[in-house]
């Protein structure tokens, strides 16, 4: 529980200057989008399979240390375990045609029940392997700039494209500012006594709400400070007239071109793997 | 010159609790280019009147007037104060938006919709101006806390202001990054003819300044040069404050007999010249 920091790198943004960091943003999130319908519609374990490759061949042009990616999935791992445990013990199948290999009342291991919760994790470790690489290869400037770029049509519909980007780009960056926090008080209370992962389950829960609460305010805090910086800094958003600069000039090149005609590839192949393998 | 009259602050609902006011008829000026430290105890309200000045709360008696704009005159006025009123918060991480050091710097200019070549030219001599070259490329969150503090410096400095007002800066760092602060921003004030508002609680950090206002429960106790303000021990012992160690050591050296040493001494390095001067 207390070095919660060492385990997650969600949020966390590493500018190593490789392939995928280069990539302008909008083509990033336009690949993302689509990796994450694809990943999310497949179930065959082929082409789940073609889903790893792709994930390696990611990591590889991201330039990252393997071992600090999986390093920050630890702890989502180890929670995904035990839904998978869950998982495998309540399976219902739907067409009551299970193998069951071990029961006892309501508990029930199947051999339906472990293939397909088996696909559904991986699908989920993918999907959040996707997305931290997203966030470790994006600046938060790039992806808001990328974002709204993207959703600018939506103006027109009189939506505030700009301040609905950048409340999300603010939350992305509380991630890492709260699992700081968590740890914090995590120490905090466990100088004063605190024992976490101890006791019966109503223990647990109490001594996980001397975290939750101060956490809750100190997050509506920062909140509150955040917005009192940006404001003294001249951000204005919602104010009439007002228009920002940028830094950064989008730029699309050849090589974002190139990564979304392979992002579409990858899509249909998967798509197509998943109609005709059989398993 | 920042103007403030006779001004009366409380926070809305302390009226109905019955607790006074955070500021209470506060009058000061501040002029160009001065260097002053605000000091005083936890709730004496220097925090209440550094956001006075910047225009993020407003008074509900008397004027902040800042180059000949009244704070409370909305429009364009209140965003040409907060370009000339550049405020700096205790905790960085409660005040930086972004995740990488250049787009925090440009986070302020981008806000003023500055030609994207000057954003560049301000990015660049901030960098140079704080010592944050080597940092340019890193995320905000490998920063070291003095790091972070410089960096929420240079995103508020690259807004040029014509006032800087630093909300307790030096609590949260190590004393060595603290005077190194302090150094620069005294540097540039010098250099650049910028007025300083130095926000503090440890009396050792006013002798660098030019000025000293002490307040005390929302009013103005004292306003005067380091050495004057430094006389009224027993005020100052009533505000809650202490001499500073080195002041206090000058004193009782002149009560041991030491008669000719300055009734306030301020530097080690002025009673070092203090001593050597006597016969």
């Amino acid at each position: 529980m207390i070095e919660i920091s060492r385990h997650i790198s969600f949020g966390q943004y590493v500018d190593n200057g490789s392939r995928l960091t280069r990539l302008d943003p909008r083509a990033k999130i336009l690949c993302f989008a689509l990796a994450v319908a694809a990943f999310t519609y497949i179930s065959q374990f082929a082409a789940l399979a073609l889903c790893l490759f792709f994930c390696l061949f990611l990591q590889w042009l991201s330039r990252l240390p393997l071992r600090y990616v999986l390093q920050g999935m630890r702890m989502f791992i180890s929670f995904l375990v035990i839904l998978y445990a869950f998982q495998v013990l309540f399976y219902t199948s739907s067409t009551q045609a299970t193998s069951v290999i071990w029961h006892w009342g309501v508990l029930t291991i199947s051999w339906e029940g472990l293939i397909h919760s088996t696909q559904v994790d991986l699908r989920v470790i993918f999907l959040y392997y996707l997305t931290s690489l997203l966030m470790l290869t994006t600046s938060l400037v790039d992806l808001a700039d990328g974002a709204e770029a993207l959703l600018r049509p939506l103006r027109r519909l009189g939506l505030p494209v700009h301040e609905l980007v950048m409340v999300f780009v603010i939350a992305l960056k509380f991630v890492p500012l709260l699992i700081t926090e968590v740890e914090r008080l995590s120490i905090a209370q466990a100088t004063r006594g605190v024992r976490f992962g101890r006791g019966n389950p109503w223990q647990r829960i109490r001594a996980l709400s001397g975290i939750i609460v101060p956490l809750f305010m100190s997050g509506l805090q920062r909140v509150e400070m955040l917005s009192t910086a940006m404001e003294a800094r001249c951000y204005r958003a919602g104010y009439r007239g007002w228009r920002r600069s940028k830094l950064h000039a989008l730029q699309w090149t050849g090589a974002d071109s190139l990564a979304l005609a392979c992002c579409l590839l990858l899509c249909g192949l998967l798509v197509a793997l998943n109609f005709v393998s059989p398993f | 010159m920042i103007e403030v009259n006779n001004v009366t602050f409380r926070y809305s609902g302390e009226a109905e609790e019955g607790i006074a006011p955070a500021l209470e008829e506060v009058t000061l000026r501040i002029d160009e280019g001065e260097t002053i430290a605000l000091i005083g105890h936890n709730g004496s309200g220097k925090s209440t009147l550094a956001r006075l000045l910047a225009a993020i709360v407003l008074p509900q008696r008397g004027s902040v007037i800042v180059d000949g704009l009244r704070t409370d005159a909305g429009g364009e006025s209140l965003w040409q104060i907060r370009q000339s009123v550049g405020l700096v918060f205790q905790n960085p991480d409660d005040q930086l938006v972004t995740n990488t050091v250049i787009d925090e710097i440009a986070f302020g200019p981008e806000n003023l919709g500055l030609p994207r070549f000057e954003i560049e030219e301000r990015v660049e001599e901030m960098l140079d101006l704080l010592d944050l070259r080597p940092y340019a490329r890193h995320a905000v969150s490998d920063l070291s806390q003095g790091q972070k503090q410089r960096l929420a410096v240079a995103g508020v400095l690259a807004m040029r202001p014509r006032y800087l007002i630093l909300d307790e800066p030096t609590t949260m760092i190590p004393g060595h990054t603290a005077e190194q602060l302090l150094e620069t921003v005294r540097r540039l004030a010098r250099e650049r003819g910028i007025s300083v508002l130095h926000i503090t609680h440890h009396m050792y950090e006013l002798a660098d300044f030019d000025r000293v206002i002490v307040m005390n429960r929302g009013r103005v106790l004292l306003d005067g040069t380091p050495a004057s303000v430094l006389r009224h021990r027993e005020e100052l012992e009533r505000a809650g404050l202490g001499l500073p160690l080195i002041t206090q050591l000058g004193q009782r050296l002149r009560a041991r007999g030491w008669s000719q040493l300055p009734e306030v001494i301020l530097t080690l390095d002025d009673l070092k010249a203090a001593l050597c001067s006597l016969k």
